[in-house]
Parts: C-alpha cells; structure tokens; sequence
C-alpha cells in the first residue's frame, strides 16, 4: 500500500465512521490481562519458543516476551497466544 | 467458546509433534492452507507439538515434505476412537443397544392393574371384564384406547355408575363408582297378578288396578292370588292390566338357632410352602417341588403368564401353588356367651328376611342353655305388604 494511498483510505475511514482495521488491513490486537493476547489479521509466524514468540504482520513484527507461551489456536485469520506475557513489542 | 471442546471431542482429534528445521514455516504453510491448530507447545529445540483434527492430517503430510519435517503422531482422542475400541469389543455396543431398547419396549406395556373403589362388586369381577376388553398385564399401552374401554365397560357391567382408567407408567389406575341397584319392576305394559309373598292374614286391600280377590279379614297362604290382572266383565272382551295394589297384612317370622360351646375353628399356623411350575407349550417342568409335610393346609393355585398381548401369547405360564398350613383350633365359649351369640344369629335371621317397610307389632326371643349349646328361638310379628308382583304368561 502505498502511502498516499493509506492516508486517503483512513480519511474515508474516519469520515464514514468505518472501523479502521478493516479498511486499512492492520491487525487488531487484543490483550487480556496478562495472559491472554489475540491478533486477528496476522501474515504468518515467524518464531515460536517458550519464551519468545514473532507474529508478522501489516504493520511490522509483533514481538511477544514472556513464559510458557503457547499458541491456543491458530488460523488463517486470528491468533490467540496464552500463557505469562511479560513484553510487547510492536517491531514497525 | 466451550462448546469448541465437546465438538472436537465428539468429532475426533490427534495430537501430532512435528520435528524439523523451520517448524514454523510448517505451521505458516498449513495454516494458510485451511487446518486449525490449538494447543501449539514448543517441545524442543526442533520439536512442536500440537493437536488438529482428524481431517487435517492428510494435507499436513504434503506439506511436511515441502518444508523438511517429519509428523509423528503421539495421541488420539475422540468419539471416533472409542467407537473403533468397541468394535473390538462389539458385545457390548450392543448390549448397551439391546438395554436401551428394552427399557424403551418394556415400558410400553401394562404389566399391573390397580383396581379402587369396589365395596359391592368384587375386583376379580372387575378385573376380568377389564381383562376381556384388552386391559391385562403385558397389553400394549398404544393399543388401548381408553375412553372406549370406559364405555364398553359401563354397558357391560350394570352395577358400575362410573370408570376411569388412567394410564400412568407401566400401571393401569382403575377407579369406579358403583350404582345404587334399581329395583327389578316388571315394566308397565306387562299384565301381571298380585300374590301373597308369605302366610298372613289381610288387614288391607285396596286395589288400584285390577280386581281384589281376597277381603280384609281373610287369611291367606303363601302362593295365593290376591289381586287380578285378568279383567272379565259381560259384553267386554278380556283386559288384561298390569295390577297394581296397596296391601298390608299380618304375617309372622320364626327363627331358630343354636350355638355349640366348643367348636372348632380352622387358623392358617403362618407355615407355608410353595410349588413352582413352569410350562413352556405342552411340557411342565417343576422348578420347586418340595414335599408337603403338613397334615392340613389350605392349598392356593396362581397362574401368571408373562407374555400376553391379545394377539400374541407367549405359551409360557407359571403356576405357583401355595399350600398354607391349616390347624384346627378349639374355640370355647362360655354358656353365656353361646347364649348371647345364639339370640344375635336369630335375630339377625329375622332382620335379613323382612322387608323395610315392615312393621313390627310383637316380638319374642326366648333362649335356653343346654347341655353343650345354647339355643334361641325368635318369633317376630309384623304388618306389611304381603304383595308380590307375577307376570301373567
């Protein structure tokens, strides 16, 4: 997406009172407490460890630290990673 | 969210570890091609392992070899499982089918009657009518229907007022309330005579219909006609009436009873011993058949055939003979006593055998001890209507 095309996209957006996530492609994050973190609209997995995990996205590389991370489900359209999340990094 | 567990329980799912270079490219390629993981662990350093459905593995196997990975699979669970188990054990499959479907069938049938509200008419009476209309043990529910019982019943019983037959479980609730007996008349079209139901001597005679034939004063005899049905008049042909009259005459009862100090009186000792017998067609086996060591008994034969739906009779019966042991027990009563018992029976005699609207002018019971009994004698006076309707043929 080029980026005069993503300005006029989110102008649309906001105009039409659209959600943004939809209309620009980004993922959308959700983050439940600690413990529980779903990223709908994801591009892929790029690390999986016990302590480490790397979602590819849109926008960048979600990097999600922590302990006895697991993945409770994945498909093509959502993520959901459980476990004892200590650090988020958002990697644009 | 839960209802996830119990459809991938239901449906079957495998736990498979994937070992390989780059397992996530695995996941990525799979992933993009349609399966769903969860539980997804990293094991090891080469190692993952995660659950899917059973579905999915086939397209895991094309993907492992593009990518450099091996699947194994370490666990399967599921419905689907535990029914290629039982196929090794198929007995039991079908046993639990067989139970299922016994209760569902059993329950479907009559297999007791409760009959409440009989205080005149016996339950066995009640009972075997029910019975020949289709209401027994092991009848089919479906196929009764009810109020047409009810209906059928009535008309064919007369000394039932009202029925209810309700169906509850395996049971057959029979409730009734019996009718208040009609007193048999001969219906008024018929011509019919007045005559003396007993010795008496008249008082009255007034004749409403039909002609008197005795006057008041005269004695008659049990037997004699007192009013006519058959009216003869000169230059009229025959009438013949239905005779209807108001008589009252005096007329006499005597009673005699007697009341023996000891007597013997037959008591069940509580000792019982029962034969069983089975009968399959034609052939009687004895399945218990003790002897008999009592000298009296009072012997009780039950038959139950356990499989009897109207259409189809299993020839299968059991007869249970219950023999309860029976002794002679001295009952003695003092003179006293027998005297007493000796008046009650003569006075209920006499009570028994007059009419309601008799009434009693003279009344005398005298009684006497003898020599081992006690005896009472009753004579009883009474003025009432003598007259007993008979059908002229």
């Amino acid at each position: 997406m080029s980026g005069r095309g993503a300005a006029i996209r989110q102008r649309v957006a906001e105009t039409l009172e659209l959600p943004e996530d939809i209309v620009m492609d980004v993922p959308k994050v959700t983050i439940i407490g600690n413990v529980q973190m779903n990223i709908e609209n994801h591009q892929g997995i790029i690390e999986l460890g016990s302590d480490k995990v790397r979602i590819n996205t849109n926008i960048g590389v979600l990097k999600i630290t922590g302990s006895r991370l697991v993945i409770k489900s994945i498909d093509s359209e959502e993520i959901i990673i459980a476990g004892n999340i200590e650090n988020i990094d958002i990697l644009c | 969210m839960r209802s996830f567990r119990i459809t991938a329980y239901l449906k079957g799912y495998i736990t498979v570890r994937v070992e390989g270079m780059y397992p996530e490219k695995f996941l990525n390629m799979a992933v993009a091609s349609g399966v769903y993981f969860w539980d997804v662990k990293r094991l090891g350093i080469t190692e993952l392992k995660l659950k899917l459905k059973i579905r999915s593995y086939k397209t895991l196997q094309s993907i492992s070899r593009r990518t450099g990975c091996r699947t194994y699979i370490i666990d399967k669970q599921g419905f689907p499982f535990s029914l290629h188990r039982l196929r090794v054990r198929k007995m039991m499959g079908i046993g639990l089918a067989i139970f299922i479907l016994l209760i569902f069938m059993l329950s479907s049938f009559i297999w007791s009657i409760e009959i409440t509200g009989t205080k005149n008419v016996t339950n066995a009476e009640v009972q075997k009518n029910l019975q020949e209309l289709g209401v027994r043990p092991g009848a089919l529910k479906r196929g009764l229907a009810v109020a047409d019982i009810e209906e059928k019943m009535l008309s064919k019983m007369d000394s039932l007022a009202w029925i209810k037959i309700k169906l509850v479980g395996t049971r057959a609730e029979v409730e009734i309330v019996e009718r208040v007996p009609s007193p048999r008349m001969i219906p008024e079209e018929r011509a019919c005579d007045i005559v003396a139901a007993r010795d008496g001597l008249i008082i009255k005679i007034i004749a409403s219909k039909g002609d008197a034939l005795v006057l008041p004063g005269e004695t008659v005899s049990k037997g004699q006609k007192l009013v006519s049905g058959v009216i003869e008049r000169d230059n009229a042909e025959i009438r013949y009436v239905h005779s209807s009259a108001e008589i009252k005459a005096r007329t006499w009862y005597e009673k005699r009873a007697e009341v023996p100090f000891s007597t013997t009186k037959k008591v069940r000792t509580g000792n019982i011993k029962s034969r069983i017998f089975l009968s399959i067609g034609a052939k009687t086996y004895a399945i218990k058949n003790p002897d008999i060591p009592y000298k009296n008994y009072d012997k009780i034969d039950k038959s139950i055939v356990p499989i009897d739906t109207g259409k189809f009779q299993l020839p299968v019966m059991i007869r249970i003979e219950s023999y309860h042991e029976t002794e002679d027990m001295a009952v003695a009563l003092s003179a006293e006593e027998a005297k007493s018992a000796a008046i009650d029976e003569v006075e209920k005699a006499i009570a028994d055998s007059m009419p309601s609207d008799a009434k009693i002018i003279n009344k005398r019971i005298s009684a006497s001890v003898g020599d081992g009994s006690a005896s009472a004698y009753g004579f009883v006076e009474t003025v009432e209507d003598i007259g007993a309707v008979k059908e002229i043929k």
